[in-house]
Formats: structure tokens, C-alpha cells, sequence
């Protein structure tokens, strides 16, 4: 089914429950068929720790200061996977060595992204969005503006999403997955509906806003196509293991063509940052799930996902063995259109972005800043949404896709 | 006499309502209560359209008025944040639920800013004022201030510690929700002030730090002079300055470290005292209140006006211009769901200059923008989850509460997980305050003004319910003058001009305009309870009609 885009008349068509099947014809979807899920790790990731190795500079305090000398096992060292070099620990670490050791031929990594924002919410918006304003719809919420094609174009499940004008095509999950309590069938719904609308019409349009009539219209197609797996979120506050899970099992039922989902763990470590090391494992492990999860629904072909933090930490540590905020960040890119086993971008040593080839994405003083926008644009771009309508002064940066 | 003449015999009111209209009745009784005009307020003002404005007047000395003052100050001030990790029920409050301990720490500062307003006192004490609202939780939450277990269960009473009378800025909820943490320097706390009070918003500045400022290490005073580090520090640094004295964040963890140790000792980390961070938690230490100085940072002030200390500092801000510029645009941009800072000055200054001249009384100035021609005639509103929510209760006496897990509240054996009765459109953590449209203060920081999905879906959830609510509770009321709706029909009533009779009264009650039976609004509901009657009960069809009117896109928008 994703060989070919369905008409809303066909997706209705396929009756409750069945909006688009998992892709069973060979070939990858084409890019306006891509899903995308955004992994935002919320705090500030210390990229030192496994994507942009630093290790043995004196000008960066990397995660080698942490090994424990009485343990041999306990060693950073810089593992390369495919063109990807990561700074693997097996006894701290694992699950960033299980990851990239299983999927580094579908993975991309960016350095070197500039936020130019050191502050927690101006950062997150930058990231998220590529803009510095605070009604940008995040990319997720992009991606998913106007799609009819799903009951919902976007699934908020961090709460951190920025809908703006996407509002009326964004559903949020809710802190505590509530939206399940919501999902259930009205009864009568049809003709709660013909009134609803009867009276839009009664009144006029200008006593009513415009976007009633298609918010009642996905209200009703995401507690028809999808209020039985909605219902089945059991309410209780949501973590990203259980969320990645929840993710695949969603956009595999066609809720959504995008979901936002994120880490809250204590990721801002500005003392004792070899915290990072127990929150990157766990990330891995979640993103394992992830990674796993798309494939077995055969969504992997056809899904991006993002991961990225709103910055990296600085590159020395503090009297309290933590790190400040620095204003830049790296993602890890998988699955759709990615070209794996590479890395673009670049910092230097002292952890700063580097002018970079926006082609080949390798570092050139006469090349350009992979900034905020730039990465946004990018994304956008390669899921067939025109960068131009959200992030009209950006030039996209795709140097690591297909 | 002429919106009379227009809407007397029924149908919904023009776009643009005139004054003195019982459209703008509406319009204002939902901007400022949350609910609907009673059926007594609405004959007055379709009488004579003077009647308007003394209704008005008596709004405003209401609870349910309060109820806004509060939702305006929770969402520009990004409190009631439930869905933040709660403070633990341990000590004196091992046997208050986490949910109770939420909610009173988040209501407080919110029911100080109530009691100021109506008591008329200067809005300018909102930095000034030495006072604070307590009640027996958060008294056992926070250090300073007492509570007359012989009182009210809100409290008005002063600090003890001798703190400084800096209004919200003394109130230990704000550096709660704030934090500092380790070499933040009270910036983000900083921020939040100048966000609030300054309407600057430096999150959102289309500023860049170039990373080599940090790299070449600069001392901090030399913040204020690069202007890379200016364009925020400038302001940022002098009143972060101010806040030293307020310690920084106590978070769950720490609170459960402190406990862990019997609440003696010291805690390594911080060096700071356990007993601190024990409750009653410690947030004032005024032997603190200089240390910005031994960090080498800048002094205490405003821009470039220096100030002695954090009471000062609240003087400070609340003679400036911008605080009462800001203070009317942020309730301008709440009562029209518009962007604040987005008002066109000839709309605020003259506001501004009401404002100020009343002596800056909120009460006068929240008046003149609800009866002011750019909010009657404005654009259609959408109505807040907080405000749907009381409008119907108010209409049917339906509350929609949930209890998360009442397995954990059993026995008082799990407070730490007990967050108890949640109202679920006053919550984001439980309920459907995001979901409906609201923020969660931390997260979701700016409202959704418009249809999304899940406020579709949240409306009608929410009328169903309490469409089965009413109309149980009203049909077993033998007493019609005491039903709430349903005051015209009985249990079997179902030929069509009783029932369409009884339509057109509950929809003068619930669209608080004149219906006719055999207008357009009555046909669409029968419609509904012919359909909801088919092959079950006259009360079936009640329901279906009801939960279609209770959700009506006349109850969204306003």
C-alpha cells in the first residue's frame, strides 16, 4: 500500500481500523509517503560520549575520565561502525555498541549542528522546529500539517511539541496517555456530528473558527480508525520505553504520519555528568526497541527517525564533576532515505560547529554552518514537505541522506 | 431595545454584538467568570440594555471571578505545572497525598494574587506586597509562614523570617517552580521575571551565541559588555543579582535524601544543611543574599539602576513603564486569547492610561477591556478547558473528576503515589487541560486558541457525561423548581411540542439566547432525541439531545 499514495476516498474506504497497512510490495515508500518519529532528549546529551568522539584531547574532559582503573573492561574506546566512529564502554555502555552494531548500515550521524542558544526552552525550540519562535510548529507537527491521509497528521507524546498553526491536525498524547480516555465511541456519534455541523452552519463563519468542522472530522476518524488502540494506553505517566513501543504500534494502525516522543531523564548533568553514561545506555536500549519495532511492522524503509537533544554539554567539567550547556548538538538519523554507516558535520576541538560542504557534509572553512534551520530544512525536504513554507530563510542541509 | 427587537423571537446572535446586547452578556460573563449569564440576567439585560453594566459590576466581586483571576495568573506565570515530579509525602505530610501537596503548593501563590485584586489593593504589590496565602499543607511544605489551624483553610499572613516584601518574587512557590540549579545564578528565575513583569521573552530572542565567547573564558562581568552575551545578560544578570538568598531548587530527590538521613547532617553535594531540605523546606537564607558577590557577578539592579536588595528590586520594576504596559497587555491578551505583545498601542495605551490611573487597580482595568468595543466586537473566542468545565457545571452540576488510582490512596499505605480525586479539566498531569486546548506550565506553555481534534474530542466526552448526569439526577428530582434543565417535561414526556418545548428552554438556558420550539436550533435538537429515544427511553432521547447541546459550537466559541 505504500507504493502508492491512496486517495482519502480509498483510506475511508478500508473501513475502521485498516487505514494503511504495513508496506508490503519491495521498494522503499516515496519520500511523501515517509513517516517520521522525532526522539528529543530533553536536557542536553554529552555527544562526547558516543557520537563525536573527543577522547585523549586536553581541551575536552571526556567520559575516560571515568574509568575505573581496577576494572580492565571498563575502557573508552572509539569504535568505528561502517564510516561511523563512536565512543563505546562494554561494561558502561553496551547498548550504544548493540545498537550501531545492528543498525550503523541504517544509521547517519550529524555533528556539529549550531543552535547558537545555550538556554534550555530557546534551544528546544530551536531544535525542534528550526526557528526561534515559539509558534513554529515543530517538525513533527509540520510534517503532519494538512495530511488527510491519517486521522492525525502528528502524535505528541512528549508534550514539549509546538503546534502553531498545525493545531487542528496535531493530537497530544497526554502526561499520562489520557488521550485514551477519550478514544471510546459515543453513542449516536453520527448524528452528534450532523448536529455539530448543522449548527456551524447556522451560525455562519463569523461566529464560529475556522477548523471546527476538520478537528470534529479527526476527532471522530482517530475514535473510529484508532480508539481501539488508543483505549489499550493504560493511563498511568509514560516513559520512552513504553513510548517507542506505543509509536510503531500507532503509525503501523495509520494514526499518524509523524510522532514526537522524548527522554525526560535527568539529562542536564551540571554536576556529576558520568550520569550520561546510565542515561545514554538506556537511551540505546529504548532506541534498540525502536529500531526493532519499525522493522518487524516493516515500517523501517519508510520511517525517519531523528534523534537529537536541544544541546550538547560543554567540554569542561565544573568543580562538581558536571558540565554547562553548549550551543550546539549532534543527531542520529535512521531509517528512511538515510545513508548509512557516515557521519557529516563536524566539531572541532573545542566542541564547536565547523563550516562544513553542504553536499558531502565534511568540514570546509569555505562551507557553511549546519545550523538549526538548516537541519530542520533538511528534514522536511527529505519527506517531501516544502522547507520553504516553514522555514522560508533556511537552506536545507541533507548531506546525510540517500 | 434594537437587540431586542433583533433576537427576541429567537436565533443566534449577530457576529458582532451590540452593546448593551445579551450577546455581549454572554461574551463578557465567559470572559470573566467562565460560565454563562443566568436566565435572571439575561431577561434584565433583553429588558433594558442598561442593566448591562451594573451585572457587570457585580461580576467582579464574585468567587467565580476569582476562579479566573486565578487561571489568568497560573497560565502568565506557568503555574499550576502537575505535571512537574511532585514534591513526596513524607514527615509531617507522610499522610497527605501527593496529589493534595500539588495542588495546595500550586493554588497558593494563586490565591494571593486573588485576595490582592479583590481587595482592591495597588497591582503594583504584586512586587511589593510582604504578604502570603497559606494553608495547613503549605504551611508544612515551606518555611516562613504559620498557619491558624483556628482559621480559614486559606489563610492571608505575613513571612516570619524576615524575608523581603518583593510579592511574588517572596513567595516560595515562584522559586519552587523556578529552579536554580548549580551555576545557573538564578537566570532562569531572572527570565521568568522579565518574561512576566517586562514582557521580554528571552527564549524566544532571534539572538546566536557564537561558542568561542565561551571557549576564551571570559570573567562573568564582561557578560554586560559583549554584545553576543549582552542582549540577554544585560537585563538577566542584575536581577538574577537580586534573587540571591533564595535557595535553589529542592527537588523530590533531595527532599527523600534528606528524610533518608533522619533529616540530620549535611548534605555533600550542595553543603547545604539536611534540616533545609526536610519540611518545612527552607527557601530564604538571608545570610545568602550577597554571595552574588563573591562569584564576581554582577550587582543587583535594573538594567543600569542599581538596587540595595530584592525588595527593592520589586520598587524597582513596578515603576516601570514597561510593568504596566506589560501588566495590561498579558490580561488584554488573556480575556481576547490574543497574542499580548502582538496589540496594537492604539488599543493598549489608552488601557495602559486606565490602568495606571485607577491607581494600577486590576479590577478597573480588566472592567474597561471587557466592555471595551475591540473585545465585544472581536473575533470569535474558543472557550478554555478550565472554563468549559465550570460552564458546565454550573449548567448541570456535573464535575468531571477521576481518581488515577485509588489503589495507592487505600489504607493511606501509598501516599507517594496517591494523588487522589483529580478535576480532569483542571489537570494536565491526569486530565484534559492540554488536551482541551490549556498549557501544563512547564511543557505546553502557550494555549491552543483554536478547534484542534482532541478538544473535539474532549468536548463531546465531557458532554456526554454530564448529559447523562442531569438528566438522571433531573427526571428523579420530583420538584421541577429544583431541576437544573429538565424543569418542563417528566420521565414519559415525549410528544413532539412538549418536548421540543422543553428544548427551547434548556437552549435559552445553555446558548443563554431566546430559542424558538420551531426555530432552527430546536429542529436540529429533536432531531437528536428522536434518534436517542428511538427503540429505548424518553430519557435516552434526552441524553443524545442534551450531549448534543452541551457540546454545541455555540459553548466552544464566545
Amino acid at each position: 500500500m505504500h507504493g502508492t499514495t491512496l486517495s482519502r476516498r480509498a483510506l475511508l474506504a478500508l473501513g475502521a481500523g485498516g487505514v494503511v497497512a504495513p508496506r508490503a510490495l519491495a521498494g522503499p515508500a516515496p519520500a511523501g509517503d515517509r513517516r517520521l518519529i522525532v526522539v528529543f532528549v530533553k536536557g542536553g546529551w554529552d555527544t562526547t560520549y558516543f557520537v563525536d568522539p573527543k577522547l585523549g584531547l586536553p581541551t575536552v574532559d571526556g567520559p575516560e575520565l571515568d574509568e575505573d582503573p581496577g576494572d580492565p573492561y571498563d575502557r573508552e574506546w572509539i569504535r568505528t561502525f561502517g564510516e561511523i566512529p563512536i565512543v563505546v564502554n562494554d561494561v558502561k555502555r553496551p547498548n550504544v555498541s548493540r545498537f550501531f552494531e545492528r543498525w550503523a548500515d541504517r544509521c547517519a550521524v550529524v555533528n556539529g549542528i549550531a543552535t547558537g542558544s545555550i538556554a534550555h526552552g530557546a534551544a528546544r525550540m530551536r531544535v525542534l522546529s528550526g526557528s526561534h519562535l515559539p509558534d513554529q510548529p515543530d517538525l513533527c507537527s509540520a510534517v503532519g500539517a494538512d495530511d488527510a491521509r491519517y486521522p492525525v497528521g502528528a502524535l505528541d507524546f512528549s508534550g514539549d511539541g509546538q503546534t502553531g498553526v498545525t493545531a487542528p491536525s496535531t493530537a497530544r498524547i497526554g502526561r499520562s496517555r489520557q488521550l485514551g480516555l477519550l478514544a471510546a465511541p459515543v453513542a449516536h456519534g453520527d448524528a452528534l456530528d450532523a448536529y455539530f455541523r448543522s449548527r456551524l452552519t447556522q451560525l455562519g463563519p463569523d461566529r464560529v473558527q475556522p477548523g471546527a468542522d476538520e478537528a470534529l472530522d479527526r476527532a471522530r476518524r482517530l475514535r473510529d480508525e484508532a480508539g481501539v488502540a488508543l483505549s489499550a494506553l493504560p493511563l498511568a505517566t509514560h516513559e520512552l520505553d513504553d513510548d517507542v513501543t506505543t509509536a510503531v504500534d500507532l503509525l503501523a494502525a495509520g494514526v499518524a504520519r509523524a510522532a514526537l516522543l522524548e527522554s525526560s531523564a535527568a539529562w542536564d548533568t551540571h554536576t556529576n555528568n558520568p550520569v550520561q553514561h546510565n542515561l545514554l545506555d538506556d537511551l540505546f536500549s529504548a532506541l534498540g526497541v525502536l529500531a526493532d519495532g519499525l522493522d518487524a511492522a516493516s515500517l523501517l524503509d519508510d520511517t525517519l527517525v531523528v534523534v537529537v537533544s536541544e544541546m550538547t554539554r560543554s567540554p569542561r567539567r565544573n568543580d562538581t564533576a558536571g558540565k554547562a550547556h553548549w550551543p550546539g548538538t549532534s543527531a542520529v538519523l535512521f531509517g528512511a532515505g538515510v545513508s548509512g554507516g557516515r557521519v557529516v558535520g563536524a566539531t572541532d576541538a573545542d566542541l564547536l560547529a565547523m563550516a562544513v560542504d553542504p553536499v558531502t557534509g565534511r568540514p570546509d572553512p569555505s562551507g557553511s554552518m549546519v545550523t538549526h534551520g538548516a537541519f530542520a530544512a533538511g528534514i522536511l525536504r527529505h519527506l517531501d514537505v516544502d522547507p520553504a513554507r516553514w522555514l522560508p530563510d533556511a537552506t536545507p542541509f541533507s548531506a546525510w541522506a540517500r | 431595545m434594537f437587540a431586542f427587537l433583533v433576537i427576541g423571537c429567537g436565533g443566534s446572535p449577530a457576529a458582532d454584538p451590540p452593546a448593551g446586547s445579551i450577546a455581549e452578556l454572554t461574551r463578557i460573563s465567559v470572559a470573566l467568570r467562565g460560565i454563562r449569564p443566568s436566565r435572571t440576567e439575561l431577561d434584565a439585560v433583553q429588558v433594558s440594555p442598561a442593566a448591562l453594566d451594573p451585572i457587570v459590576d457585580g461580576w467582579l466581586d464574585t468567587d467565580a471571578f476569582g476562579d479566573t483571576l486565578r487561571d489568568l495568573h497560573a497560565e502568565v506565570w506557568r503555574f499550576r505545572a502537575d505535571s512537574l515530579v511532585p514534591l513526596p509525602s513524607l514527615g509531617p505530610l507522610e499522610s497527605t497525598s501527593s496529589g493534595a501537596i500539588t495542588a495546595s503548593v500550586n493554588e497558593a501563590p494563586l490565591r494571593w494574587v486573588e485576595a490582592l485584586i479583590r481587595d482592591r489593593r495597588p497591582y503594583t504589590e504584586v512586587l511589593t506586597a510582604g504578604d502570603t496565602f497559606v494553608d495547613p499543607v503549605v504551611a508544612a511544605v515551606f518555611q516562613g509562614a504559620a498557619h491558624d489551624s483556628g482559621g480559614d483553610a486559606w489563610q492571608q499572613t505575613s513571612f516570619t523570617d524576615g524575608r523581603p516584601a518583593a510579592g511574588l518574587l517572596s513567595q516560595p512557590m515562584f522559586h519552587h517552580r523556578y529552579r536554580s540549579d548549580a551555576f545557573n545564578f538564578h537566570r532562569q528565575r531572572a527570565t521568568a521575571i522579565a518574561r512576566i513583569f517586562l514582557c521580554t521573552d528571552y527564549e524566544v530572542l532571534d539572538s546566536s551565541i557564537d561558542g568561542a565567547v565561551f571557549v576564551s573564558e571570559p570573567p562573568p562581568a564582561d557578560e554586560l559588555t559583549r554584545p553576543e552575551c549582552a542582549a540577554c545578560h544585560a537585563e538577566l544578570e542584575p536581577i538574577a543579582a537580586a534573587l540571591w538568598g533564595f535557595e535553589p531548587h529542592t527537588s523530590q530527590i533531595l527532599v527523600n535524601l534528606s528524610y533518608d538521613k533522619d533529616c540530620e547532617g549535611t548534605n555533600d553535594e550542595f553543603g547545604t544543611d539536611v534540616v533545609d531540605t526536610c519540611y518545612p523546606l527552607r527557601y530564604w537564607n538571608a545570610d545568602r543574599s550577597d554571595d552574588w558577590a563573591d562569584w564576581g557577578l554582577h550587582p543587583p539592579g535594573l538594567r543600569d539602576q542599581p538596587v540595595d536588595d530584592l525588595a527593592a528590586l520589586g520598587r524597582t520594576i513596578a515603576a516601570d513603564p514597561r510593568f504596566a504596559e506589560c501588566t495590561t497587555r498579558r490580561f488584554y491578551g488573556y480575556f481576547t486569547e490574543t497574542d499580548p505583545l502582538a496589540v496594537s498601542g492604539e488599543v493598549i495605551d489608552p488601557l495602559v492610561d486606565t490602568f495606571v490611573g485607577s491607581g494600577f487597580d486590576a479590577v478597573t482595568l480588566i472592567r474597561a477591556i471587557v466592555t471595551s468595543d475591540a473585545f465585544r466586537t472581536g473575533p470569535p473566542r474558543i472557550v478554555r478547558p478550565e472554563q468549559l468545565g465550570r460552564t458546565i457545571e454550573d449548567l448541570t452540576g456535573f464535575r468531571w473528576q477521576l481518581d488515577p488510582d485509588p489503589d495507592a490512596c487505600r489504607d493511606g499505605t501509598q501516599f507517594e503515589d496517591c494523588w487522589g480525586t483529580v478535576d480532569l479539566l483542571g489537570s494536565s498531569r491526569f486530565g484534559f487541560r492540554v488536551l482541551g486546548g490549556g498549557i501544563d506550565g512547564t511543557s505546553t506553555v502557550t494555549p491552543e486558541h483554536t478547534p484542534t481534534p482532541t478538544r473535539a474530542m474532549v468536548g463531546r466526552a465531557l458532554a456526554s457525561r454530564a448529559a447523562a448526569f442531569v438528566v438522571a439526577a433531573d427526571l428523579a428530582e420530583p420538584d421541577p423548581g429544583r431541576r437544573r434543565l429538565l424543569r418542563r417535561v417528566e420521565s414519559g414526556d415525549d410528544g413532539e411540542e412538549v418536548v421540543r418545548d422543553q428544548l427551547a428552554d434548556v437552549a435559552f438556558r445553555v446558548l443563554a439566547h431566546p430559542v424558538a420550539p420551531d426555530g432552527p436550533e430546536v429542529d436540529a435538537l429533536y432531531a437528536l432525541f428522536v434518534a436517542g429515544r428511538a427503540g429505548a427511553s424518553p430519557a435516552d432521547g434526552w441524553v443524545l439531545a442534551l450531549t448534543g447541546l452541551l457540546d454545541d459550537p455555540e459553548l466552544w466559541f464566545w
